[in-house]
């Protein structure tokens, strides 16, 4: 395990990867393993700085210590130039990491419910019915359309292309978003 | 078996036909996903030798009225408790993993044991932790788990938001409406006035124009009625009935405006009063601004409901009903026409307000878009300035202001062409009515004054039924305000008072403080203490230093009681906090928090805040010992200069000042300051650190600082770190540790250094 020393008054400056000299392994568990220019490193995670609009790129890469923090090791810069096998290896990883349900239909929308809003639709992940308090809050969409939904345990939901969802389903959504 | 889910009975006979006795099962939780992401139902269970997991899918099969769950086994899994030695949560951005630790040191392997929604992570996490005291054979308090059970008592049913024990399947609208009725309960005789006298005004109302039309036309103003001639008497019947109806109008609109504001004002102070008696965690995890809504906006528009809503909904169906049976009487076949007419109206507006009810909610979004941006940019004004961005924020906000222009026109145009329809379809209506009307009149089927009064009416109608179409509207948003306060009404502080608090003397409480394994999570599942056990001795200078986040003012919190632990206990002279008034535990101890929050009110009053039967002395003395006195004198009415909202403006080192003198004017027996001096400079830091100093002395005090040299003196130091406690012992002991301590005593006396070379 390397203990990676910094030095404390240094400037912290991003710092790029050298995709050629990556070389991550999967672990039955699911967890990544990494060894970069001679050093190894257990229990790797795979950061997407913008996970809204740059799903290959700008990859932040980082281990946990014997603090068990997180030390980030760098940021790979575009995940086209790793090799094919190890280009999936992270996409599989990352898909794994950021995997959410996204809405592909919405049966009803029942406003009003003493505060609640109750979302029955049908998503990647099956039929689900979501209780949303506070749709001000819990409806976000961003500037790209993507909206996000979160329900009142925290469970998070999204429609990546509010255009190109169904029109029923849009028609029933408008009046929140 | 209580806690976390309830095992399904299919499940059940899953486990029992693999040789598992439900009866010896500890707990039980239930997962929602499998490996590849799709919703999987997977229970976990586990007894003093194995943890089992059966899965597959539920499902509600209706039958008559009623639910049944039934369960489509698919798979079963068995681990040993002597293989699986932990179970713990690993997290990813919306979902999360129960992994199992298998063997040990070089041979211990990680295997996932489910995966779930982040939602279900906290009751995970419970579980996870019950699962590993059963390993290694530990006791389990199960106590904080029953005062949050998250099943609704009623239906049984989970609460849709885990932190707001409300159950919208269980409350109907009709008995929120029946509690709101109930709060007029002590003024029966004025309600059954004023109900009365609606029905009666109502009622005058239609009759009035019968005497202006039909009476004046068929039975004074022809040769044959019986009243030929006596015009007079029929201006008098008309003006008198219309009077009486106006007289009553105004005499129930007195009384009930009396009635009504009464009302409100109780239902604003009650509101009020239980938002003050509840705990913490009620305030985060809800905005300012909404909280504020309830008390101002929603009272509201619960008023809205008595003073509009009802007493129109009253008068219209009266007047409704009257006329139509009156028509039914003067000319059944007119009547049936108008009926046609009405259901036509009804139907087409219907049509109408879908449209127009999200146009309006069009409106509604984009004008509270458009307020967050004037907002940031009111607020933000220094930002903007400082970067030279006005022309872009100017940009912005027109966007916002056209995005509202579009919504208001597109709203406004529907609705004029809509209100134009509307009078067309009244205007032909009423033409036909009176062809047809004029016909019957020439047949002699029916007199010219009663046509008359018919047209009237006719157009009489629309007000009632255009209320009647959108009451529904203002009635459902009144409801849904009323459960929003009730919701507040009805809530149970988290924190509870003890039922039988222990006696603490006039004394206080010494300042002997223990904290046993105590953990402690915010959010769902996200961990901010991990298992913390502190001794702290009264007349102690107790020091805890770590990094931001590190979890340090939750463990004041915690002391404080402003939050209860998610596990362990907490403990003051040996009496658990929970077992300690609040009154008694708050007059102990005095908290400086880095956060500092200044009343609406004269300097005096805030340092007086906690103790508001403080003489003038004893103030001062407090703002002397706190360094505040000098600044206040500055100010331009001393003491009694007005500050916090609308007030003098205060620098954060001032705020700070008098938020110490405030905790000093209580003299507490255990005094916390949390970055009490954060905001200061270091000569006013040294003061107030001296004043700090005197204070010490037979007083318990904990303090929190950055700054390490704040806490060389402190008797013990304990630092944490991601929530656990790393190292302990006294300044000189933690230095010669070269652990943690020193790495970030060295970190600050090096940027010292580094500051004298410049």
């Amino acid at each position: 395990m390397n203990e990676y020393k910094i030095d404390d008054f240094s400037i912290d400056t991003l710092r790029i990867l050298d995709v050629k000299e990556l070389k991550f392994t999967r672990r039955d568990s699911g967890y990544l393993y990494l060894e970069y220019k001679g050093d190894n490193y257990e229990e790797i995670s795979l950061t997407r700085l913008q996970p809204f609009y740059c799903l290959d790129t700008y990859i932040s890469v980082a281990f946990r210590n014997n603090e068990e923090e997180w030390i980030e090791i760098g940021v790979i810069k575009d995940l086209k130039e790793m090799s094919e096998e190890q280009r999936q290896l992270c996409t599989e990883y990352l898909n794994f990491r950021y995997y959410i349900p996204l809405i592909t239909k919405i049966h009803s929308i029942k406003d009003n419910r003493m505060g609640y809003l109750f979302v029955d639709a049908e998503t990647t992940a099956g039929h689900k019915k979501i209780a949303v308090n506070d749709w001000w809050t819990n409806f976000r969409i961003n500037n790209s359309g993507i909206l996000t939904v979160t329900d009142s345990d925290g469970n998070k939901y999204q429609i990546p292309d509010l255009d190109k969802i169904d029109r029923q389903s849009y028609r029933k959504l408008e009046l929140f978003v | 078996m209580k806690y976390f889910d309830t095992l399904t009975e299919g499940v059940g006979e899953a486990l029992s036909a693999r040789g598992v006795d439900d009866e010896k099962l500890l707990y039980c939780l239930k997962c929602d996903m499998n490996n590849e992401g799709l919703y999987y139902d997977t229970y976990l269970v586990f007894d003093s030798e194995a943890l089992y997991s059966v899965s597959g899918y539920d499902r509600m099969i209706r039958e008559k009225k009623n639910y049944r769950n039934e369960f489509e086994f698919k798979e079963y899994k068995e681990y040993k408790m002597t293989e699986l030695k932990e179970l713990y949560v690993d997290r990813y951005r919306h979902t999360c993993r129960l992994m199992g630790k298998f063997g040990e040191g070089e041979n211990e392997e990680k295997v996932c044991i489910s995966r779930f929604s982040s939602g279900f992570s906290e009751k995970t996490e419970q579980f996870s932790r019950r699962y590993n005291m059963t390993v290694k054979k530990e006791e389990i308090d199960d106590t904080p788990l029953a005062e949050n059970s998250p099943y609704c008592p009623k239906c049984g049913q989970k609460y849709p938001d885990p932190n707001r024990k409300f159950c919208p399947y269980c409350v109907k609208r009709s008995s929120i409406f029946k509690r709101l009725l109930g709060l007029f309960g002590e003024y029966k005789a004025q309600v059954t006035v004023i109900f009365v006298l609606m029905v009666l005004s109502a009622l005058l109302g239609v009759v009035s124009p019968y005497f202006g039309t039909a009476f004046l036309y068929d039975k004074v103003l022809d040769a044959a009625g019986e009243f030929f001639g006596n015009v007079l008497f029929a201006i008098l019947m008309m003006a008198g009935f219309r009077l009486i109806s106006e007289v009553f109008q105004l005499v129930y609109g007195v009384v009930f405006t009396k009635a009504n504001c009464k009302v409100m004002h109780k239902l604003r102070t009650k509101v009020f009063t239980s938002m003050e008696r509840l705990s913490l965690p009620f305030f985060t995890s809800k905005q300012t601004g909404s909280l504020m809504t309830r008390v101002d906006r929603d009272a509201g528009e619960v008023s809205e409901i008595f003073a509009n809503i009802m007493p129109s909904f009253v008068v219209c169906v009266v007047k409704l009903g009257s006329m139509l049976l009156l028509m039914f009487l003067i000319s059944p076949l007119l009547a049936v026409f108008v009926l046609a007419m009405t259901v036509f109206i009804i139907f087409s507006e219907g049509f109408f307000i879908r449209g127009q009810r999200r146009l309006w909610r069009g409106i509604n979004l984009s004008n509270r878009k458009m307020n967050s941006n004037l907002n940031d940019s009111v607020n933000g004004h220094r930002v903007i300035k400082a970067f030279a961005r006005e022309e872009q924020e100017k940009e912005r906000f027109g966007k916002n202001v056209n995005t509202v222009r579009q919504a208001e026109f597109a709203a406004r145009m529907r609705g004029s062409s809509f209100e134009f329809m509307q009078n067309a379809v009244f205007t032909i209506g009423g033409a036909i009515l009176t062809v047809f009307g004029y016909y019957l009149v020439v047949t002699g089927q029916i007199g010219l004054g009663e046509l008359m009064l018919l047209t009237g009416y006719f157009g009489m109608m629309a007000d009632p039924i255009y209320f009647l179409i959108w009451a529904g509207d203002d009635v459902s948003r009144c409801l849904d305000a009323a459960s929003r306060i009730f919701e507040i009404i009805d809530s149970v502080p988290t924190v509870k008072p003890p039922q039988n608090p222990a006696k603490i003397g006039e004394v206080g409480l010494k300042g002997d403080i223990s904290l046993k394994n105590v953990s402690f999570e915010y959010e769902a599942g996200v961990p901010v203490l991990k298992d913390i056990s502190l001794d702290i001795k009264a007349g102690q200078f107790y020091g805890i230093v770590g990094k931001t986040g590190a979890g340090k003012s939750t463990i004041i919190n915690l002391i404080s009681r402003l939050f209860d632990p998610t596990n362990g206990n907490i403990s003051i002279d040996g009496i658990n906090v929970r077992d300690i008034a609040f009154e008694d535990l708050r007059k102990s101890i005095g908290i400086v928090s880095q956060e500092t929050y200044i009343f609406m009110g004269t300097v005096a009053d805030n340092i007086r805040y906690a103790r508001p039967d403080a003489t003038m002395e004893e103030v001062v003395e407090a703002a002397k010992n706190a360094n505040a006195h000098d600044f206040i004198l500055k100010l331009p009415e001393g003491y009694d200069t007005t500050i916090g909202s609308g007030g003098a403006d205060l620098s954060g080192g001032e705020r700070q000042r008098i938020s110490i003198a405030r905790a000093l004017i209580q003299k507490p027996n255990i005094l916390i300051l949390d970055e009490a001096t954060a905001s200061m400079d270091t000569r006013t830091e040294r003061k107030i650190q001296n004043a700090i100093d005197n204070l010490k002395k037979g007083r318990t005090v904990i303090a929190i600082a950055h700054r390490l040299s704040t806490l060389r003196e402190a008797d013990t130091l304990c630092v944490i770190e991601n929530g656990e406690v790393k190292e302990r012992g006294t300044h000189d002991e933690l230095i010669r540790l070269k652990g943690k301590y020193f790495e970030l005593y060295r970190l600050q006396a090096e940027a010292l250094k580094t500051i004298s070379m410049d």
